[in-house]
Formats: C-alpha cells, structure tokens, sequence
C-alpha cells in the first residue's frame, strides 16, 4: 500500500471518482482512494483501513490524499505512477503553466461567471456541504435561483437561505436534493421525462425521480418538478421553497395538475402546503411518504396511499388512466433454515422510508433512518429486518453519493452476500444519465445469489427501477439486466416492498 | 399590468433555468442542462482558506 | 458599523493612498546617508528577516561580496569568519525604509537611487530607496574585476548620476511608471520603455554632469546595458506607496518579499509583522544548460510591485514578456483579470490598453485571496541554488496561501475571533 499526498491541490468529488476509476484499471490494484486530506476524510480513510499509521508531514484539507492498494510493490508503484499522469493532463484551476497544454480558461468565482453568461438565472450548487450555504447566498445575492446538490448543510443556514430567497422571489431547492426537472430541462440525476401537465413538489432526488418517471410509463407528463428539500416541511424552514414553488407553478399556464410529494415534516406545515396547493385551483394529489391514512381532509386534495399511488391519480386528473401493471406470479425460493432476515439496501431516502413505512410490522426492525418505533442502526448488518438508506449523510463523508458511485453499495451487497440469516434483498436502482447501475452491481449480485446457494438456500433479490425508457440507459434494458441476474424487478417501488415482504419465509403470515 | 418577473418568465421559462445556469461544484452537473440546450458555465471552484472550514468561517465573517 | 464594513472603509482607504502616492527620484546616496541607523558592520538584504546561518545560494554570495565590496575583509574566508562570529548585522531593505531586487543586499558605501513622495499629503518629503548597481554585474561575484568595477561605480559614476539628477530637480518617477505601461512595460521583468524614457529625460542633465567622455560612456552603458535599470526606482516607489497605505482594521496587503528560505506578507492594518511560510521553487523558462534542479527558493523584494499593481498584475499590458517567462498572452489576460477579483481597487493613473486602458488592479485584499482561492500571482527571477551563476531564468509563480492564512487568522485574532 502507498499513499501519496499532493500539496495544494484540490479537485472535485468527480474528478476524484475519475482518478481511482483510472488507477483500478491497472492490473494487480487492488483499490485506489482519493480524497481531500480534510479531517472528516482522513477518518473515513483510517476506517477503511487506507491510511497510513503515521503521515511524516500530516495532510492539510487544500492537499490532494491518493492510496493505493495493490498486490506487490510493483503494481503499487504503477498505480500512483498513472494518478501523476493523469492528473498531471488535468491542470487544476490556479496551475500558471501547463507545458504546452492549453490552460482551462473557466472562471474561479460566480462574478466572473456572471461577467461571462450575464443571462444566467439559475445556479447548481454541488461543492462540499460546509461551503454549500455561502456559495447559494451568493447566487441568491446575485439575483440566481439555487439548487443545492450539497448534504451536509445546517437547518439553520437552510432557513437563512430560504427566508432571503422568499424576500429575493428566488428559490433555494434542497438541500440534498438530486434531482428536479425545471422548464423541460433535467438537472442532477434526473432523466428524460415527457413534457406534460403535471407539476410536482418533492422533497427530494429518488423520490422525485420515480415520481416523475411513473407519469411518464403511465402515458402522463410532468411540467415541472421541484425538489424541495427533506427538511423544508420542518416548522424551522416553514416550507418556504413549497409554498414558493406551488405559487410559480401556480402561475404556469401549462401545469393543470399538482402533486406534493412530502416527506416528514411538521403535520402543520404539510397541510399549509396542501391547502395552498389547493388555492391554485388545479387538482391536487397529495402524499406524505410512508402515510397511507389518518391524514385530514383538505378540499381539492386527494391523498395518496403510496408514491405509485400518487402518480397514478395525478395521471387521471390529467386525463390519463393506464391499466394496472403486469407482474409476474412470486416465487419463493426454498430458504435455508438460517434465512430469515429482510434487508434493505438503497440509494434514495424517501424510497428507503416508504419501505421502512410498509415494514412496520416487521419485528426486530431497524434502519439508519431516524424514524419513531424503529431501532437506529447504521451498520451494514443487523440481527433482523434492516433497512439502510446509504444516500444519507453519515455515510457521504469523504465520498460520491450512491446515487453516482454504487461502490458503497456494492459493498453492502458483498455483506449481505455472506450473511447467512438474510433472506430477501430489496434494493431502488436509479437509470438516470451518469449513473451505471447494472455494470456495476453485477459482480455483487452474482455473489448474493451464488454464495447463499452454496450455503443451501437462496436469497431472493427484489428490486424497483426508476428511469424511463427514454433514458439513455433505457430502463427496459436495465430491467432485462438485472432479471438476467435473477433479481425480481416490480413496476413499481411499493409494489417492490409488498413483493419482498410477500417472500420472507413465512410469507405474509410469518411476521 | 404585469410585473417585471412575470415577463421575464416569458421568456425564460417558469423557473429561469432556460436563460443559463452556472455550475458551482461537480462538473458533471453541466451535461444534462447542455444536452436540453442550456447555456451553462462551470466555475472551476475551490474551497476557500484552502478547505479549512473554521478558517472559512472567519474570513466568511470578515467579509 | 460592523467590523466587515470597517474592513471594507479601511480597504478603500488604503487603496487609496496607495494609488496617490507619487514617487519622484530625487538623488542618488551612499545607502548609509539615506539609513542614518544603518551601524558601520551592517548589510541590508531582501526579504522578511533571515539569519546568516540560514541564507543560501544566491543571497549568501551576495552578502559574502558586500563584505568584500566594502572592505572589511580581503578574502571570501575572512568575510564568512567575520559573518559566522555575527561581527557583521543584517537588517531587511524593508525594515531600513528601502527595497532590492534579486539577494537585495545594500552595504553602507553601496549607492542607492533616493526617490520621494509628492503624492500623498501626510508624506510629502518621506524617502525609500533601491541599490542602483551597473548592469550586468552579477551580486554575488567578487573577483577582482567585477569589485573593482562596483568600486568604479561607487566613486565615480553614481555621484555623477546623482548630481545630474538633482540638477535636474528629480524625474518623476511615477509619470515614467504610467508610460512606460502603455508602452508593453510591467516595470519588473519588463523596464526597456521606462529606462529608454528615464534615460531620455536625464540625458541633457547626464551631458552636463561634468564627466569625461569614457566615465559618461561607462555610465549611460551601465544605465543602459540590460534595460533593467528603471526597475529600482519603481520597486523603491513601490515601497514609498505601500508604506504610505498603513491603515487601521485594513486587510490590504503592503508588502509581499522572499529571502531564498521564507517569504512573507505585511497587512496595512497589521503593521510590521510578517506573516511567513517556506519560499517555493519558481517553475518557469530557464535559460539553456539548466535545469528544475537547479533552482534556488524565491527571492527578493521585487513582488512589491504586484502589492502596487505592477508586475505581473500587469502582465496583460507587457505581451513581449511571455517568450521569457514560458507563458501566453492568454495567461496575461487570465492572470490580470483574475487579480481583480482579489484587489480592492483599479489604479486611476496606471492603465492598461490591452484592456481598454482599465486600471491595473491594485491594494490586494487578503480576505478575499483565502475566500476565492485566488493566490497573488508574482513574476519571479529564478536564481540558481548556488552563488555565482547569476539568474538562471524567469517564470510565475502564487504566493503561497499559507501567508494570507496567518495574517488573516491573526487579523481576526487580534479582535477576538476565533
């Protein structure tokens, strides 16, 4: 193992993924780790067991961290001589010269960019989440809506940014949101979506994503679709980007349907958005994630029972019906005595908690999740049903969203692979533009399957695809790939949790 | 009579996003608006105080 | 008012009494007759403070033939015993009131260009000054030939300069600066328009300074020979006008100097602390039959230029420049507009036409080098790592981030916050 550090470098979380892509492919590396030498990254690294025991001149957060880990010294010395090459073809920004390369001409902060493209009216936040709320008051200050990318920022700095966005008449989308869909064009992870009536307010990336690509597979389309952010039902954030975002909807001729899609929150808040929701005098579909009753009534509300739910009635009031889905009879494999455990592994929060909502009746029941009544673990592995959402802060320290690096879910897989009282796994797979989910889940699932063979049973894989088939990577494709792999892939995300709760052993009535 | 915003709506679309959008962060988040016609313009950005968040913080209120 | 605000007032003020400084040279001195302090065993050197015993390359033979120049020793073994028993001081030109390019070193006997403020009110008749040696003489040699031409120069031919120049009633200087940049000069690497003006100007002054016809010969040709001469007096106005801009609560950068070993930076507001960090290796274009190995650690006091809107924050206007440094006019547009997003202010009298005659942006503000990442870029001299070889090439290089960073926690420190 070697670890390199290169003073006063910095490169961005997709430049970083690019590097260690470029020096795994060298034979005999083993893996390849590249961070910002920042304290909370120098701790992920001593967890993985990548740092060294002792740094002769300790890393600074401007310097750039590579390690290797290889089968020889060779290969090791290989590795790191690739990073030098390919970032040495890569100056970074404040490089002076670059031998002979033409030198990256972009600008350095968001006045030179506006100096370059005065016309801009909107901005992408995405750098690191300490730094995420300065650079959106900024792009506020400067008259720019915002969607901040970032996790990692403070409910009090979300407030302050969201209250100065409603003085401005701009909007703060997110944080921690992945993907919204804005005038026809997708941002984030966000894919291809037909361009029709329906506008929506999510709370945030997956849960917006298989929303919108719902409405698209049912024959509807969506206008708009707005990530608001988890937190912005909270009484802290008042909804702020909810309200303002219905109001801008609202104000589009084009939008004849809405949806609110919330997730958490206060109860108050939800219904303030829901009523003014209604005021629009469009028809509203509303869902609370993981409600699927006991909510109030609220005239020119229809609430939904679950995301798919939501997407069907909001498809009708667009005038759209769709027959029901086609799903293949279950079958449940014949389990190992040890089997007994449901295990969750996703990229996407508000999906993991509407499984988490539907599993209630699972005993014991945990999830890294905060949620009431269930048992917080943010272990891979638990001694019961367990469900991780492996999007959610704790683990993005240091490293690419799930969503875009399935590594660390890859290796969740692999855990699950060699635990013997897991019985069913149920994962979300995102087909967006820069994601890669079958390719690189591959390995994995082959060894889910063929490892719990080998100990006797088998462990049933159920999955939910969001993408439509206008994605450059078509959903139906990805579908037919992970079939191959022997995963059961439902139409649907709450179809997917009913189909993996249906197959525990025991069945329905083994809860 | 209209206000000012609900013209420039007109033309720029409910959201403003169609008028240009710059990236601040992963480059990557440019494809997509370029791919749908966007004008986009991505910020070669750094960390300030070299990545040292506390010290990001003083200058931020020096500032 | 909030103390961002009164950062932003102190800012503008020193911005301002850096850009209304004007310098005009006035004479030219043996340097102990301008530093009355300096002590009769003292050498001044470029840079923050440095010890002897740390000095090297560069800086090391040129305080080694300072020693000889002056006389205090005969031979270079002599001279190191007399400085390795610390019989002989150093003081930094910048705390004796004077600048220098390259080691810097100024010896009590050595002739020193005296420049002037006329601009600024409260600093009318305030002097600084730059060693003004004949071209072509490297500072660190000291065989006999090269110290008996210093020696020359001493006696004859810079009092002679000096004469004239005062007969004259002065140049001024910043007139010459403000020409000279609409003429492809950055006034550090660049100082063939400004020296062909200085020289014209003091020409009919030179011919009537009542010198033979070989010593007015040997003294045109060593204003002359290299083009570089002009550069002292801008450096050493440079200095009157950073001096000048002292300002409470000001974060704008007033001095910006390297010593072979650290380099450091000076706040208006903070007075005369230097806030160091390891001098970098410059990378740039060396002249042939040298290589990255050989290269010595940044030195010299001539980044005070940039801190004045000069230099390399000039490189837009001095396109000629890039076949020496390695690099291309786009990087001197780049560079130059990227300076303004750290600078306070645009010069009113020094612009630039390459821009649209735009100011040269001016009064570096530290707050805003560590918030947007944009280092201070410098045009250096790279000097060899050895003594003797003179420079070995030219390049640009940032100011290391890590001066801003002490300054600005100190700054902030100094009010309480941490």
């Amino acid at each position: 193992m070697r670890a390199m550090i290169r003073a006063d470098e910095y490169r961005d979380a997709g430049v970083l993924r690019g590097l260690t892509q470029h020096m795994e492919a060298a034979a005999g590396v083993r893996r390849a780790v590249a961070m910002m030498g920042a304290p909370r990254n120098l701790e992920v690294l001593r967890k993985m067991g990548l740092a060294p025991d002792y740094w002769p001149v300790p890393p600074k957060p401007c310097d750039l961290v590579v390690v290797a880990q290889a089968d020889d010294e060779d290969a090791v010395v290989e590795a790191m001589r690739r990073a030098d090459a390919w970032l040495a073809a890569r100056p970074p920004a404040g490089a002076l010269v670059a031998q002979g390369t033409p030198l990256d001409d972009a600008p350095r902060t968001l006045a030179q960019a506006l100096a370059r493209q005065p016309e801009a009216h909107f901005a992408l936040v995405s750098v690191p989440g300490a730094f995420a709320a300065r650079e959106a008051r900024r792009a506020l200050e400067q008259g720019l809506s915002v969607m901040v990318t970032s996790d990692g920022v403070s409910e009090d700095d979300e407030a302050s940014l969201k209250a100065l966005a409603d003085t401005r008449g701009l909007l703060v989308l997110g944080p921690d949101c992945g993907a919204a869909i804005l005038d026809g064009v997708p941002l984030g992870f966000a894919g291809a979506v037909r361009r029709g009536d329906i506008g929506v307010v999510a709370a945030s990336g997956t849960g917006l994503v298989e929303l919108a690509s719902l409405i698209h597979r049912l024959g509807g389309g969506v206008s708009h679709a707005v990530g608001a952010g988890d937190r912005d039902l909270a009484e802290a954030i008042g909804g702020r980007t909810t309200l303002a975002a219905l109001d801008r909807l609202a104000g589009d001729p084009a939008t004849k349907t809405l949806v609110l899609l919330a997730r958490g929150g206060s109860r108050a808040v939800l219904l303030r958005a829901a009523e003014r929701a209604a005021a629009a005098g469009r028809p509203v579909v509303a869902h609370l994630v993981g409600a699927t009753d006991g909510l109030p009534a609220v005239p020119g509300v229809s609430w939904a029972t679950s995301i798919a739910d939501a997407a069907r009635r909001a498809c009708e009031l667009s005038g759209v019906t769709a027959p029901p889905w086609e799903t293949a009879a279950l079958v449940r494999p014949d389990y190992a005595p040890a089997q007994r455990w449901l295990r969750g592994l996703y990229v996407g929060g508000t999906l993991c908690a509407e499984a988490v909502a539907r599993c209630r009746g699972l005993a014991p029941l945990s999830s890294n999740l905060g949620l009431d009544g269930v048992t917080h673990s943010a272990r891979f592995r638990m001694p019961g049903h367990h469900l991780l959402d492996l999007g959610d802060e704790g683990y993005t320290r240091g490293r690419t969203h799930p969503v875009l690096d399935p590594s660390l879910r890859v290796d969740a897989m692999y855990n699950a692979a060699n635990d013997e009282a897991v019985a069913v796994l149920l994962f979300d797979v995102v087909a967006g533009p820069e994601t890669e989910p079958v390719e690189a889940l591959r390995a994995a699932l082959t060894a889910v399957r063929e490892r719990s063979r080998a100990r006797g049973g088998e462990i049933a894989m159920v999955a939910a695809v969001a993408g439509t088939d206008d994605d450059p990577q078509r959903r139906c494709a990805v579908v037919a790939a992970l079939e191959a792999l022997g995963v059961t892939v439902m139409p649907d995300h709450v179809t997917a949790v009913e189909a993996a709760l249906a197959l525990l052993p025991g069945g329905e009535e083994g809860r | 009579m209209r206000r000012d915003d609900e013209y420039e709506q007109d033309v720029y679309g409910t959201f403003g996003v169609r008028a240009g959008v710059v990236v601040l962060g992963l480059e990557v988040l440019a494809e997509s608006p370029r791919a749908a016609g966007v004008p986009v313009v991505v910020v070669a950005w750094e960390p300030p105080a070299g990545g040292d968040e506390r010290l990001a913080r003083i200058v931020a209120g020096l500032l | 008012m909030r103390l961002a605000e009164r950062i932003d007032l102190a800012n503008a003020e020193a911005a301002r009494r850096l850009t209304a400084s004007r310098a005009r040279w006035v004479d030219v001195r043996p340097l102990r007759d301008v530093v009355l302090d300096l002590g009769a065993y003292e050498l001044t050197h470029g840079g923050p403070p440095l010890l002897w015993r740390e000095m090297g390359g560069a800086q090391r033979g040129a305080v080694l033939a300072a020693v000889l120049y002056e006389g205090w020793a005969r031979t270079p073994a002599e001279a190191r015993g007399m400085l390795d028993r610390a019989e002989v001081s150093l003081r930094p030109n910048h705390h004796a009131g004077g600048v220098g390019t390259g080691a810097g070193v100024g010896s009590p006997t050595m002739p020193v260009c005296v420049v002037e403020e006329r601009g600024v009110a409260d600093r009318q008749g305030t002097l600084s000054w730059a060693p003004l040696a004949p071209a072509g003489v490297d500072a660190g040699a000291h065989d006999a030939a090269t110290l008996a031409r210093r020696r020359r120069w001493r006696e004859a031919i810079a009092p002679a300069l000096g004469r004239a120049v005062a007969a004259r009633g002065g140049l001024d200087v910043d007139a010459v600066v403000a020409r000279a940049l609409h003429m492809g000069d950055e006034l550090v690497h660049r100082t063939g328009a400004s020296t062909a003006l200085a020289v014209a100007a003091l020409a009919p002054a030179l011919t009537a300074a009542g010198l033979d016809g070989d010593a007015l010969r040997e003294l045109v040709e060593g204003l002359t020979e290299g083009e570089g001469f002009f550069g002292a007096l801008a450096l050493a106005a440079a200095k009157l006008a950073c001096d000048g801009a002292q300002v409470e609560d000001s974060t704008v950068v007033t001095a910006m100097s390297r010593n072979g070993v650290r380099c450091g930076v000076r706040l208006a507001g903070t007075g005369e602390r230097w806030f160091t960090a390891p001098a970098p290796t410059v990378k740039g274009r060396l002249r042939d039959g040298y290589d990255d190995a050989d290269a010595g650690r940044d030195l010299g006091d001539s980044a005070l230029a940039e801190a004045a809107g000069l230099g390399a924050f000039a490189l837009a206007g001095a396109p000629a420049l890039h076949a020496r440094l390695g690099t291309r006019n786009a990087d001197g547009l780049r560079v130059t507009r990227d300076m303004a997003e750290v600078t306070v202010a645009r010069h009113p009298r020094y612009t630039l036409p390459a821009l649209d005659f735009a100011g040269a942006p001016v009064g570096i503000d530290a707050r805003r080098v560590l918030d947007t990442g944009i280092l201070p870029v410098i045009g250096a001299t790279i000097e060899h790592r050895e003594a003797g070889h003179g420079p070995i090439g030219a390049g640009l290089a940032r100011f290391p981030r890590e001066c801003f960073t002490a300054a600005i926690e100190h700054f902030a420190d100094a009010r309480g916050i941490r």
